[in-house]
C-alpha cells in the first residue's frame, strides 16, 4: 500500500534520513528502510534506484566507487550540503503536513 | 556464482545513455542484485532460490531502464545550469573583483531553474506583463513620437520661434525688417508649413498627364535650411538668393520620403521640373532623410521659395507678400553661440521699440520660444491629444492591474516556498541572501515580460498608426512610432519597477523571526472556516476595481459612438459621389459663376446612371463648419447673445438632390442668379431660433451686417439635416443660391443608381470636355464620409474595450487563482463537511459567495475610482452623462458575471471532491 507513495517524494527523504549517519552503499540504503520500517517500505531495485540517479544528479548525494580489501566494489553515496539542506526542508514539510492532518483528523498530538 | 554483470547488460536496455555511464549503472545494479543473493545464501536458501530472491528486486526490467534514462538523461535547463556553474566557477578563481559577479550568476541560475520548473505561473505571468507593457509601450511610443523625440534637426536646443505677440504668425515685411536688424546674434528665417501643409484646407496639387496627387507644401525663405541646420541629400537645398522678387524664382525641394514615395528615388529627379497646381518648377535637391519640417505637425513634401506665395494662391485673392501686412507666416531663428533664449528675447524686444514695423507686431510685442516647445503649443489642446492623454491614462490603469496580476502570482508563490524560506533562514541563510534570490527572480521574470512586451509593442504600432493617422489625424512625423533610446527605457523602468514591486512585498512576507510562526504559516492556512488568503485577495480587489474603471470608460465611449452615428441624417445619404471641384486658379468672375456650375451640373446630369447633380460650398457631415453673425428681420438680440447661423452656397439642383424636405414656399431657381433678387432657403431650426411664431416667408437676413449690401428674402423653408457633424447636429442653416454668393471650389454631389465610385472617370472626362483646366479630386461617397465621421471616438472607444477587455481577463485570472487556491487548501475540509452530509448547494454557495465577496469589494472601490475617472471623459462623450445610470448598471453585470464564472471551475472542483479519497490521501 505505500508504494505509490514511495514513488511520490517521500522516497528522497528516507534516502536522506539514511546518509545522515554516514556513506553508505545501495543495497545497504535499501536493506535499511525495509529493516528500519518493519517490513512495510520493501526494497525494490525498480523504484530504488532511479530516485537514487535522480537525486545524485540533483547534487543532494554525491556517489563513489570504493574497493575494499578482500571485497567487490560498491558505490557508495554522501549527503552534500544541498542534501542536508533539501533534507531539512523536506523534513519540516513533512512534519507540519502530517501535524495539520493530524490535526484535521483530531489526532492528539504526542 | 551467477555473473551478475552479464545477466543485467542483457536486461536492461540502456542504450540512450553514455558508455561509462551505461557501465557504472549495470556495475552498481549488478552490486545490489549479488549483495541480495549473498544474503540469501548465508540465511541457508539454495542457490536457485537466492538467484530468484533476488531478481525478484527487479519486477519490470524496461520500466527501470526507462526511470533510469530519464533519472540520469539530460535536462537542457541541467545542461545550461551546469554551463553556468562552470563559469562560475572560472570567476572563483580571481576571488576579489569578481565576487558579486559570480553571486549574481549564481542567483541568476536559481531563478532561471525556479521559474523553468514552475511553467504555468510562468507562463501566466509572462503573458501579462507583455500585454500590460506592450500595449502601455506602444501608447507610450506615440506620446514619444509627439512629445519627448527630439526633432530631426542640427542642435535643436539652439533654434528658436519667434512669434508675435503670444503665439501670432508675421507679415512678410516684418520678417525682412527683423532679419536686417537682428543678424548679429540671430539666424532667422521665414517659413509656412501649415497652410499648405497635410490636410489643410487648400490643397496643392503635383499634376503629372491627368494624374493629380495631393502634396504638403512648405512655403520657406532661402535662410530656412540653413537655420535649421540641415544639408541636401542629392542637389542642393534652398539658399537666400532664392528670395528674389515674388514669382520670379520657381524652384523646389523635395523631401527624401517624397523623392522615395513619388519618384522611386531616381536621382535624374533634380533638375528636371514639376507641375504644382499649374506653376512649373524646377526640382533643385532632395533634402536629407528623416526631416520632414520644422515641427512635428508638419510632414512637408515639397519646399518652394516663400516669395512663390502668389503661385499657389487663387489669382484673385494672392497678394504682393512682399508690401502686404497680412500675418501668416512664421519666424524661426538660430541662436549664434552664446547667446541665451533670455538676451534674444531682450534684443528682439528692443528692436521692436526702435523699428519700423506693423502696426500690430509693434503693438503685441514679440516672444521667442525653443521650436520644439513652440511646435506643440497649439497643437496640445486639440481633441486628438485629449484622446491621446485618456488612452496614456488607460494604459496607465491597464498596467496597474497587470502589475497587481504579477504581484499576486508571485505571493501566491512566494505562501508556498514560506515554509523552505523560513527553513533556510533557521539554518543560518542571511536575509540579504534571500532578498537578492527573490528580487533576482522577480526582476527576471518581469525583464523578460518588458522583452515580449516590445515584441507585442512593434506590432501593436503597426495598428496604431493606421488608427491615428486615419481616426486622429496625426501628421506622418508623429506617428512614426520607430523604438528609441526613451521608449526601450520606458519599457524597461517599467518592467523594473514591476520587478522590484513584486519581489519586495515578497520578501517581506518571509517570516524573519519566529521560525516556527514561518512554518505553521507554510502550505496551511487558516483554521476552520473558510478564510481568504489576505494579501492576495486585496490585490484581486484592487484589480477588480481599476477594471471597473476601464470597462466604464469603454462603455461611456461605445455609448458616445453609438449615439455619434448618424442614422437619421436629415438627407438621403446613399450612392452619392463627391468630388472637389478645384477651379481655384481660373478666371472666373462673379456674374459667370451661376451659368458655369449651370452648364457643368447639365453636363454631369446627362450621362446613364446618374439620378441627380447638386453642387455645394459646405458638403454634409464632413466636419466643416461655416457659420457667421446675420442680422434677422425683426429679431432683436440679446446684449451679449450671439445671433448667427451656418452657410451653405448651393445650387438649384442640391436640396432636391439630397432629398432634404421642403415645408415650405419654394426651392432655389436657375433665375435666382447674379444681379436678380437676392434670395435665400432656411431650415426649420432657424425659423424656430429667429422666426417663431410667425411666417418666415418673405423676411430677410444679412450675412454682412453694415455693411450696406441688399439682404436676402427668404422665399422657402426646408427640414433640419444634421450639418458638419454629428455633435453640432440640426443648427440653424441658411442656403444661398451660389450664382448670387459666389464661391471657388465647391464639392460636385452626384446621386448614381449603382456603386457611384465607378462614375469618378464618366464624371471627370464629362466635366473635362467643358474645360479641361478643371481639376476633380477627392472622390468619396457621403456613406464613407458619413462613416468617417466617428473615427475619433471610434478609434479610442476600440482601444478602450481592447484595455478594458485586457483587464477583465486578467482580472477573472487573478479572481480564479484567489478562490482557487482557497478551495485547494480547503479540500480536506470540504472533503469533511461532505462527509457530514453538506449539500451540493452548500458548498457551491460558500466557494461562489467568496468570489463575489471579492467582486462586490471590487466594485465599490471600482465605483469610487470610476466616479472619479470619468470626468476626464467629460468633453468627448456625446449625449451620454460621465454617470450614466445604464453603463454603470451594464459594468457591474459584466463584472459579476465574470467574478462567477472564475468561481464556477474552483467550486466545480469542491464538488467532485470525495471525502473517502480525501481522508484517506491523508
Amino acid at each position: 500500500m505505500f508504494r505509490t507513495a514511495l514513488k511520490k517524494g517521500s522516497m528522497e527523504l528516507i534516502v536522506l534520513h539514511t546518509l545522515t549517519e554516514g556513506p553508505r552503499h545501495g543495497y545497504e540504503i535499501g536493506r535499511l528502510i525495509e529493516l528500519r520500517s518493519q517490513g512495510r517500505l520493501t526494497y525494490r531495485i525498480s523504484s530504488f534506484y532511479p530516485v537514487l540517479c535522480r537525486m545524485e544528479k540533483r547534487g543532494w548525494i554525491s556517489g563513489r566507487w570504493v574497493e575494499k580489501e578482500g571485497e567487490r566494489r560498491r558505490r557508495f553515496y554522501r549527503l552534500t550540503p544541498r542534501g542536508e539542506q533539501v533534507l531539512a526542508e523536506q523534513t519540516a514539510y513533512w512534519l507540519e503536513f502530517t501535524g495539520a492532518i493530524d490535526r484535521i483528523l483530531g489526532v492528539a498530538h504526542a | 556464482m551467477p555473473d551478475w554483470i552479464h545477466l543485467v547488460r542483457e536486461r536492461l536496455a540502456l542504450e540512450a545513455l553514455a558508455r561509462g555511464l551505461e557501465d557504472s549503472v549495470i556495475e552498481e545494479i549488478a552490486a545490489q542484485l549479488e549483495d541480495c543473493w549473498r544474503d540469501a545464501l548465508a540465511r541457508g536458501a539454495s542457490e536457485e532460490a537466492a538467484r530468484a530472491e533476488a531478481l525478484a528486486l527487479i519486477e519490470d526490467w524496461d520500466r527501470l531502464a526507462s526511470d533510469i534514462t530519464v533519472a540520469v538523461g539530460s535536462d537542457p535547463v541541467e545542461a545550461a545550469d551546469r554551463r553556468v556553474e562552470a563559469a562560475e566557477h572560472r570567476l572563483r578563481r580571481h576571488p576579489d573583483r569578481f565576487d558579486w559577479l559570480a553571486d549574481a550568476l549564481h542567483d541568476l541560475r536559481l531563478a532561471v531553474r525556479r521559474l523553468v520548473r514552475r511553467p504555468a505561473f510562468l507562463l501566466l505571468a509572462l503573458a501579462s506583463l507583455a500585454v500590460g507593457l506592450g500595449t502601455a509601450t506602444a501608447i507610450f511610443s506615440v506620446a514619444n513620437a509627439i512629445f519627448l523625440r527630439p526633432l530631426p534637426i542640427e542642435d535643436p536646443d539652439r533654434v528658436v520661434e519667434v512669434f508675435r505677440g503670444r503665439g501670432g504668425n508675421h507679415a512678410y515685411p516684418d520678417f525682412l525688417r527683423l532679419q536686417e536688424t537682428g543678424a548679429a546674434f540671430i539666424r532667422l528665417a521665414a517659413c509656412d508649413e501649415y497652410w499648405y501643409g497635410e490636410g489643410a484646407d487648400k490643397p496643392v496639387f503635383l499634376r503629372s498627364g491627368t494624374d493629380l496627387l495631393r502634396v504638403s507644401l512648405g512655403l520657406v525663405s532661402g535662410e530656412y535650411f540653413d537655420v535649421i541646420g540641415i544639408g541636401p541629400a542629392l542637389g542642393r537645398l534652398l539658399v537666400p538668393a532664392d528670395n528674389r522678387p515674388e514669382g520670379g524664382n520657381p524652384v523646389a525641394v523635395l523631401s527624401w520620403a517624397f523623392w522615395q514615395r513619388r519618384f522611386a528615388g531616381r536621382p535624374e529627379v533634380v533638375g528636371s521640373e514639376i507641375d504644382l497646381s499649374g506653376t512649373s518648377y524646377r526640382v533643385v535637391g532632395i533634402a536629407r532623410s528623416g526631416f520632414l519640417g520644422s515641427s512635428r505637425m508638419s510632414s512637408v513634401d515639397v519646399w518652394i521659395p516663400a516669395v512663390m506665395r502668389r503661385a499657389v494662391d487663387a489669382p484673385d485673392v494672392g497678394y504682393d507678400i512682399v508690401t502686404s501686412d497680412n500675418s501668416w507666416i512664421e519666424i524661426i531663428g538660430r541662436l549664434e553661440p552664446g547667446v541665451s533664449l533670455e538676451l534674444a528675447q531682450e534684443r528682439l524686444t528692443a528692436i521692436l521699440q526702435q523699428g519700423d514695423f506693423t502696426d500690430q507686431f509693434s503693438r503685441q510685442g514679440v516672444t521667442v520660444e525653443p521650436i520644439q516647445e513652440a511646435a506643440l503649443k497649439f497643437w496640445i489642446q486639440s481633441r486628438a491629444i485629449a484622446y491621446l492623454r485618456l488612452l496614456l491614462l488607460a494604459a496607465g490603469l491597464l498596467v496597474l492591474v497587470v502589475g497587481v496580476n504579477v504581484m499576486s502570482l508571485f505571493l501566491g508563490r512566494s505562501d508556498e516556498e514560506a515554509a523552505a524560506y523560513s527553513v533556510r533562514r533557521a539554518l543560518g541563510a542571511r536575509g540579504r541572501h534571500l532578498a537578492r534570490e527573490i528580487l533576482t527572480e522577480s526582476l527576471l521574470i518581469a525583464l523578460a515580460g518588458g522583452g515580449l512586451a516590445l515584441l507585442l509593442a512593434l506590432w501593436l504600432n503597426g495598428l496604431l498608426v493606421r488608427l491615428l493617422a486615419g481616426g486622429l489625424g496625426f501628421s506622418t512625423a508623429m506617428t512614426d512610432l520607430s523604438l528609441d533610446g526613451h521608449v526601450l527605457g520606458f519599457t524597461v523602468a517599467l518592467a523594473a519597477a514591476i520587478g522590484l514591486g513584486v519581489g519586495i512585498p515578497a520578501f517581506l512576507r518571509i517570516p524573519h523571526q519566529d521560525v516556527a510562526a514561518g512554518l505553521r504559516r507554510g502550505p496551511v492556512t487558516g483554521r476552520g472556516r473558510f478564510r481568504l488568503p489576505g494579501l492576495p485577495a486585496s490585490l484581486v480587489v484592487a484589480q477588480l476595481a481599476l477594471t471597473m474603471v476601464l470597462l466604464t470608460g469603454a462603455g461611456l465611449l461605445l455609448r458616445t459612438v453609438v449615439n455619434l452615428r448618424a442614422d437619421d441624417p436629415g438627407f438621403d445619404p446613399h450612392h452619392v459621389l463627391m468630388l472637389t471641384l478645384d477651379n481655384e486658379h481660373l478666371p472666373l468672375a462673379s456674374d459667370q459663376a451661376g451659368p458655369e456650375y449651370a452648364r457643368l451640373a447639365e453636363q454631369v446630369r446627362a450621362l446613364p446612371g446618374v439620378v441627380g447633380v447638386g453642387i455645394a460650398k459646405v458638403p454634409p457631415l464632413a466636419g466643416q463648419t461655416w457659420s457667421g453673425r446675420m442680422d434677422f428681420e425683426g429679431y432683436a438680440p440679446g446684449p451679449d447673445e450671439w445671433a448667427g447661423a451656418y452657410y451653405n452656397l448651393v445650387d438649384p439642383g442640391y436640396l432636391g438632390m439630397m432629398g432634404i424636405r421642403l415645408l415650405r414656399g419654394r426651392g432655389l431657381e436657375p433665375e435666382d442668379g447674379y444681379g436678380s433678387e437676392p434670395v435665400a432657403v432656411v431650415n426649420e431650426a432657424l425659423v424656430r431660433r429667429f422666426w417663431p411664431g410667425t411666417d418666415p416667408l418673405g423676411k430677410t437676413l444679412d450675412p454682412d451686417p453694415g455693411e450696406g449690401r441688399e439682404p436676402f428674402r427668404v422665399v422657402g423653408v426646408v427640414a433640419d439635416h444634421l450639418y458638419s457633424d454629428t455633435r453640432t447636429g440640426r443648427v440653424p442653416v441658411v442656403y444661398f443660391p451660389i450664382a448670387q454668393y459666389f464661391r471657388r471650389t465647391p464639392i460636385l454631389l452626384v446621386r448614381t443608381t449603382t456603386d457611384p465610385y465607378s462614375f469618378v472617370g464618366a464624371v471627370r472626362a464629362a466635366v473635362q470636355e467643358l474645360d479641361p483646366r478643371l481639376n476633380l479630386h477627392t472622390p468619396l461617397t457621403l456613406e464613407d464620409q458619413i462613416s468617417a465621421a466617428g473615427s475619433h471616438e471610434r478609434a479610442t472607444a476600440l482601444l478602450f474595450l481592447f484595455f478594458a477587455a485586457t483587464a477583465l481577463l486578467l482580472a477573472a485570472v487573478g479572481t480564479y487563482g484567489v478562490v482557487n487556491r482557497m478551495t485547494l487548501q480547503r479540500r480536506r475540509e470540504i472533503g469533511i463537511r461532505v462527509a457530514l452530509g453538506a449539500r451540493a448547494e452548500e458548498i457551491l454557495g460558500r466557494v461562489i459567495g467568496r468570489g463575489l465577496r471579492l467582486v462586490f469589494l471590487g466594485l465599490l472601490l471600482g465605483l469610487a475610482l470610476a466616479v472619479a475617472g470619468t470626468r476626464l471623459l467629460g468633453s468627448l462623450l456625446f449625449q451620454v452623462g460621465a454617470f450614466d445610470a445604464v453603463t454603470y448598471l451594464a459594468v457591474a453585470v459584466i463584472l459579476t458575471v465574470a467574478g462567477i464564472l472564475a468561481c464556477v471551475v474552483p467550486a466545480r472542483r469542491a464538488l467532485r471532491v470525495d471525502p473517502i479519497e480525501v481522508l484517506r490521501a491523508e
